[in-house]
């Protein structure tokens, strides 16, 4: 391959085809390139059939350049000789690839194939997330008009039992002050009639329109309450009526807060305020995606209020809250000293009346009282007041020691290992195994059976104090018996 | 230089008759075509060289049709001339 033959070799190759001597061979070729070199070199074509053509063609003359100096020379024009081979030739020589044919391409088909198949593919990519895009819009307007219809009823039902609450005050007023315009729905004028009577009283008649006032602000919050724990108590599936129930009051406690704002000071401004939340309730609606948040985060917190109804400890931590909201109004009406007595004086036979569970209330009435108290600090010689004093005697007890169920942190918590028992415990912290009922007591909600503390269970033991534990005296001792009594019956 | 007249005169160049100058010509040409099929090529002293050489595979445009042809490889037998011969044909005074 690629191996190059002289003219000897040739010789060589030639005399054994031919089969005749070297010297007949060399002098054949000899003459032959020789005659052919002469007659080209004369210029003529020579056309030697079952070779080829050679012929002497003409190169124009053209400018180059000097390889070694760089300057620019001009090649001269010349002749040069070209070898097309003959046709046998030609094949003869292709004959490994003389199954190759030349092959006519198509038209491009295959590119605009790919390309026709590229756009499709993007149209419907487009289409899809159009598609999926209208969806999600629609999901969320239809989420939006979702969360927004209970928002819109329990607004609504703020409303209305708002204007319920000043038709009765401004009937009230009305009886006093002829001037003020009879009760209609308008909200704005009904506050306004209000302020006017307020103003107008503030010097003379206050007193006893403000004690109708506080009536009718407690004794609504005082019903919501009920119905609040009325609910709670039915509801074993969740609905959306509490969330409703826990939605007004804060909102209807502001609305009440701004009222009894206004009978105090000056109120244009705090109707102002109200006027703008109104407004911009309206252009809440208009933008769905601020209100289905707001409305999340309300379902959120209502959730939450409903897991707090389940909890035990709800009944005081409410009634808690509840008398410290209401001492807030109360300490917000610090600036008519005068009235707050008679408040307290006017209010609690009604709640008391109203409330069915009457350790709670009573203790709230307590609690809500003693703060009222504290907060006045100068008036507190109206007759008035003496009534719910003496009814307080006994109860204050009461609010003393469920606020001490909250001052007691447990003392300790212990981690259960084999061999360990309640009993044990309860001998060990309080000095009598008969009080291993209240560590029970302390831990119920964690302990299925109290004959059966898994172990690796932590226990919490609680201060001696808020269960009266006392070693020392028979009586704690007998009581503990008496619920450890029970527990076994319950257990057996 | 056709053909004919070109054998009339090496006939007469080598005094031999016309018989055994055709045999020792398909000879030559055997020689070349086999040589050709191994990729070897030929080199003839003062004239040049028969060398086989390989062309790769091309796309070509057909002028008359237009249309676009995959031209498949192949093997061409190509000359070169020598030196001498160049030389000689360079400063061809005839034309």
């Amino acid at each position: 391959m690629n191996a190059k033959i002289t003219l000897p070799e040739l010789i060589d190759l030639l005399s054994r085809k031919c089969s005749c001597t070297k010297k007949d061979a060399e002098q054949f070729l000899k003459e032959f390139f020789a005659l052919a070199a002469d007659t080209v070199a004369k210029g003529e074509n020579l056309k030697i059939n079952g070779l080829g053509q050679f012929r002497s063609i003409w190169v124009e003359p053209r400018a180059s350049v000097n390889v070694r100096t760089g300057e620019p020379m001009e090649i001269p024009g010349h002749y040069k000789l070209t070898f097309s081979p003959d046709k046998a030739m030609r094949e003869a020589v292709n004959a490994p690839f003389s199954c190759f044919i030349p092959e006519i391409l198509p038209d491009d088909a295959p590119l605009s194939l790919i390309s026709v198949t590229n756009v499709g593919d993007e149209v419907d990519d487009e289409s899809v997330e159009v598609y999926l895009v209208d969806d999600i819009e629609n999901k969320c307007n239809e989420a939006a008009t979702e969360i927004q219809s209970p928002e819109v009823s329990a607004s609504e039902i703020i409303q209305i039992e708002i204007a319920d609450g000043n038709q009765q005050v401004s009937q009230d007023l009305y009886d006093d002050i002829k001037s003020a315009p009879a009760s209609s729905c308008d909200e704005e004028k009904i506050v306004e009639s209000n302020e006017v009577a307020t103003s107008t009283n503030e010097t003379s008649l206050s007193t006893e329109e403000l004690e109708d006032l506080a009536d009718e602000v407690l004794q609504q919050l005082i019903a919501d309450a009920q119905q609040q724990v009325s609910q709670a108590q039915k509801l074993d599936t969740k609905t959306e009526n509490p969330t409703d129930t826990s939605d007004d009051i804060p909102s209807e406690e502001d609305m009440e807060k701004v009222i009894v704002d206004t009978a105090d000071d000056d109120s244009r401004p705090d109707v102002v305020v109200y006027v703008q939340n109104e407004s911009l309730w309206s252009k809440l609606r208009r933008r769905p995606v601020a209100v289905s948040l707001c409305a999340i985060f309300l379902v959120f917190i209502a959730f939450a209020g409903i897991t707090w109804y389940r909890s035990p400890v709800w009944v005081s931590y409410h009634m808690d809250n509840f008398s410290k909201k209401i001492g807030h109004i109360f300490e917000a009406e610090k600036y008519a000293p005068l009235t707050e007595s008679q408040d307290c004086g006017s209010v609690p036979p009604n709640a008391v009346a109203d409330i069915p569970e009457p350790e709670n209330s009573l203790n709230s009435q307590k609690i809500q009282e003693s703060k009222a108290i504290d907060s006045e600090n100068k008036i507190f010689k109206e007759s008035v007041s003496i009534e719910p004093e003496q009814k307080n005697l006994p109860s204050l007890s009461q609010s003393e020691v469920s606020i001490d169920v909250k001052k007691f942190p447990p003392m300790a918590s212990v981690r259960i290992e084999k061999g360990q028992r309640l009993t044990l415990l309860a001998l060990e912290y309080y000095g009598d195994k008969a009080f291993w009922v209240y560590i029970y007591e302390e831990n119920k909600e964690r302990i299925a059976n109290p004959n059966n503390v898994p172990i690796g269970f932590v226990v919490k033991i609680p201060d001696a104090r808020k269960y009266n534990i006392d070693a020392t005296n028979p009586v704690s001792i007998a009581k503990a018996k008496e619920i450890a009594e029970v527990l076994k019956k319950k257990y057996k | 230089m056709e053909h004919k007249q070109f054998f009339t005169t090496l006939q007469e160049r080598l005094g031999k008759d016309k018989k055994e100058v055709d045999n020792l010509y398909s000879g030559l040409l055997q020689v070349i075509k086999e040589r050709s099929l191994t990729m070897d090529s030929v080199s003839i002293q003062g004239f040049g060289v028969f060398e086989p050489r390989k062309k790769l595979e091309r796309v070509q445009l057909n002028p008359a049709t237009g249309k676009r042809m995959l031209i498949p490889p192949r093997i061409v037998l190509t000359f070169k001339p020598g030196a001498v011969l160049k030389n000689r044909i360079k400063e061809n005074p005839a034309q």
